[in-house]
């Protein structure tokens, strides 16, 4: 292991003014930094450079195509021969030269960030202006932590290319710190600030002495191997790095913990590109978070095609209504003594253009993450009431809400709303609820429950069985139904879904709550189920949910 | 606060591999360059091993104590830290040790052991008072006996 964090302290202070475009050799004539700044190819002759760069060297203005070694030997013999060793070499080196001239003590960084070019910064450790450079917020949070900045990040990215074994790529480690946003709640923004500067020196600490480690975002860092054999060294990097990260801090007298999650992109291993690397990192990092924080993932390309669709989802979802993509149908619920239609539920379908239908089991979840349910939700209580007030006065319309629905703690006001417009009755209007929605906040929501019941309005407990069923549910409200989830309909040649269905139905009976099955496709679970005595089902067997139009047909 | 005068307890376990001559050795630079270190920058403390794990409490100033802990936790050679106790205190107890230590075939260090039997290697349960207290008396009487302590600093 290699403890060299000398090797970094240059880098982060650079005050780079105008991005530059990634392909080409940047121009460095323009970097207004304290430190000096250059590219040489390999045999030492001078690409670019900035105005420090020459100052601090006592080079002439005019450096274009002369090699350095020859200007520096005035200065320091010594360092140059030291120089033309690092330059040649394929790892990051640092040289300590004091200048005949002025007696400066000077740091010279030599960077191999690919095969022909090498980045020098030269830093003058006399004057101590480094730290006062800070180019924004950030930089200034770490001033005493060397990072690169995120033009060289890009830089050394766009000038990779891979040495003479071609076995070894270049991979990019991006970095998220968990629970972040919760250090700074918490202990406060100055100790989010410490920890973000202990977070990054353990980086510097871990890292081999040519990989580049970068403040990339807020909470988020970027360690960039050069040329190792991939995914292998990205993968054990990566293990040692969220092992380390989940160390225990020691801040302002107190222990803080968070962990890192990594999302990790490999040059040619799925990444063709080199200006996707970022962007692909990225995606693998939201992918690491989201299935378990404290992983890393590596990208693969399938993650850029659930990226993709889900990206095209959600905006599309956004539009949907507005679109009126949106329409409900409508599935008949039975009398099993009589096969008499006794209500319909109102199912939502998604109709995108060019994709055709979208399953609710895809969309719903997603409205309930970006909040578009709310609307979705008001639609189709209004659509519903009003569709349903052209039926018979004895058939119900069951609708369901998501518990995402009852967090604004508007909804009575919304059915209330619904039913007014309408001018349906408020006792044909059934709403579905799920267990879930009993877990969170259990007190709220029955609150809530109770205030739409006193509307009028009836609530039937959906998808019994599938959740966490506990009978408690059934007791902490007067629920009107109990919905047997169509999956142990569909397993009812097996014992247990036999006997959870007997079980509830016999629970819904004592209790005084209509059971209902869901998905009965054959008269022989029509024939069981009516046996055991339950009161209504749904299903193919009876009909398949149909348009508004259809309505009138299937009750006559 | 940083000018302030804290405690740290911490257990760790040993990662280091190999004969008992290689652990040795090892210790013996972790020993040594913890000296120097800790000498330099105004720590005193103390250092347990039982070969499974590591105790170790610093004594010192806020800051310092923090920096010399961020060196640590970077360290390969022991891994799962556990931090006891982190906490302002009046005054050193280990002030004549820049790192004392007790090694694994002393006494303190089978005590160790076995209050970690004790609690099942339950950290959660280990309390760092009890870790301050065991090295505190131990090193104290390996002093005066001259028989435990392996190396004083
Ligand atoms: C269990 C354990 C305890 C250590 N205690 C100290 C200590 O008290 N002080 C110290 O400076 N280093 C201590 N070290 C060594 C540090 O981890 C580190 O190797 C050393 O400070 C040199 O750091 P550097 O290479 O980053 O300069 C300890 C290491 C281990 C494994």
């Amino acid at each position: 292991m290699i403890y060299n964090s000398l090797n970094h302290s240059a880098i982060g202070e650079l005050k780079i003014n105008n991005r530059q475009s990634q392909h080409s050799a940047m121009d460095f004539t323009a970097i207004d930094s304290p430190c000096g700044f250059a590219w040489v190819d390999t045999a030492g002759k001078i690409i670019s450079a900035n105005p420090a760069f020459l100052n601090l060297l006592a080079l002439p203005a005019d450096v274009a195509n002369k090699t350095l070694f020859d200007l520096i030997a005035p200065l320091n013999a010594s360092a140059a021969g030291l120089l033309r060793q690092a330059v040649a070499g394929q790892h990051t080196e640092t040289i300590k030269l004091v200048s005949a001239v002025d007696n400066k003590t000077l740091h010279v960084h030599v960077i191999a960030c690919n095969q022909e070019q090498r980045l020098i910064m030269v830093e003058n450790l006399s004057s101590g202006n480094f730290s006062q450079s800070g180019i924004n917020h950030q930089a200034q949070n770490h001033s005493a932590v060397p990072l690169a900045s995120r033009g060289m990040l890009n830089e050394c990215i766009a000038h990779w290319k891979p040495d003479e074994s071609g076995a070894a790529s270049l991979a990019m480690i991006m970095i998220g710190l968990d629970r972040f946003k919760r250090i700074n709640e918490t202990l406060g923004h100055d100790a989010g600030d410490q920890l973000l500067k202990f977070a990054a020196q353990r980086l510097l600490r871990i890292v081999r002495s040519d990989d580049l480690v970068a403040h990339f975002a807020g909470d988020q860092f970027v360690v960039l191997q050069i040329n190792q054999n991939q995914p292998v060294a990205a993968i054990a990097m990566a293990e040692r790095i969220i092992e380390l990260l989940k160390r225990p801090f020691l801040i302002n007298g107190q222990q803080a913990n968070i962990s890192a999650s990594i999302g990790l992109a490999i040059l040619h291993q799925d990444t063709e590109s080199s200006d996707d690397l970022i962007k692909h990192a990225e995606l693998a990092l939201h992918d690491a978070k989201h299935n378990a924080r404290g992983s890393y993932r590596l990208y693969e390309q399938s993650l850029q095609k659930n990226a993709g669709e889900q990206y095209d989802l959600e905006v599309g979802l956004r539009r949907a209504l507005f679109l009126q993509e949106f329409t409900l149908f409508y599935q008949a619920q039975v009398r099993m003594q009589d096969r008499k239609i006794v209500g319909f539920e109102a199912l939502i379908r998604w109709e995108k253009p060019g994709a055709g239908i979208i399953s609710p089991v895809r969309f719903i979840p997603l409205a309930e993450e970006t909040g578009e349910i709310h609307e979705i939700g008001k639609w189709v209580l209004q659509t519903a009431c009003r569709e349903a007030t052209a039926w018979p006065e004895d058939i119900k319309i069951a609708v369901n809400v998501s518990p995402v629905q009852f967090e604004s703690g508007n909804l009575k006001q919304i059915v209330q709303a619904a039913l007014s417009a309408s001018g349906l009755t408020p006792q044909r209007l059934e709403l579905e609820i799920t267990e879930g929605l009993l877990i969170k906040n259990v007190t709220n929501a029955l609150e809530q429950l109770r205030e739409i019941q006193a509307l009028g309005v009836s609530v039937a407990m959906d998808d019994f069985g599938t959740g966490y069923s506990s009978l408690n549910y059934l007791s902490s409200f007067p629920f009107s139904k109990i919905k047997i989830d169509q999956s142990f309909v569909h397993r009812m040649q097996i014992d247990k879904s036999r006997t959870l269905i007997k079980a509830v139905i016999t629970l819904g009976n004592a209790l005084g709550i209509k059971t209902l099955a869901e998905g009965v496709e054959t008269e022989e679970q029509f024939d069981y189920l009516a046996r055991n005595g339950c009161m209504e089902i749904q299903g193919y067997l009876i009909s398949k949910p149909v348009p508004a139009e259809q309505i009138q047909a299937l009750i006559s | 606060m940083t000018q302030n005068l804290y405690r740290l307890i911490y257990l760790s376990r040993n990662t280091i591999l190999g004969s008992n001559e290689n652990v040795h050795q090892e210790i013996e630079q972790i020993l040594a360059i913890s000296r120097q270190r800790n000498a330099a920058s105004g720590i005193t403390g103390a250092l347990m091993f039982n070969r499974e794990c590591f105790a170790q409490v610093l004594e010192g100033v806020h800051d310092q104590i923090q920096e010399t802990f961020e060196r640590i936790q970077c360290d390969p050679r022991h891994g799962d830290v556990v931090v006891l106790d982190f906490e302002p205190v009046d005054t050193r107890r280990f002030s004549r040790w820049s790192m004392g230590y007790i090694g694994y075939d002393t006494l303190a260090s089978k005590e160790f052991t076995q209050i970690q039997l004790a609690t099942g290697f339950d950290v959660k349960q280990l309390s760092g008072e009890r870790i301050y207290d065991l090295l505190h008396v131990h090193l104290y009487a390996a002093e005066k006996t001259g028989s435990d302590l392996e190396k004083i600093a």
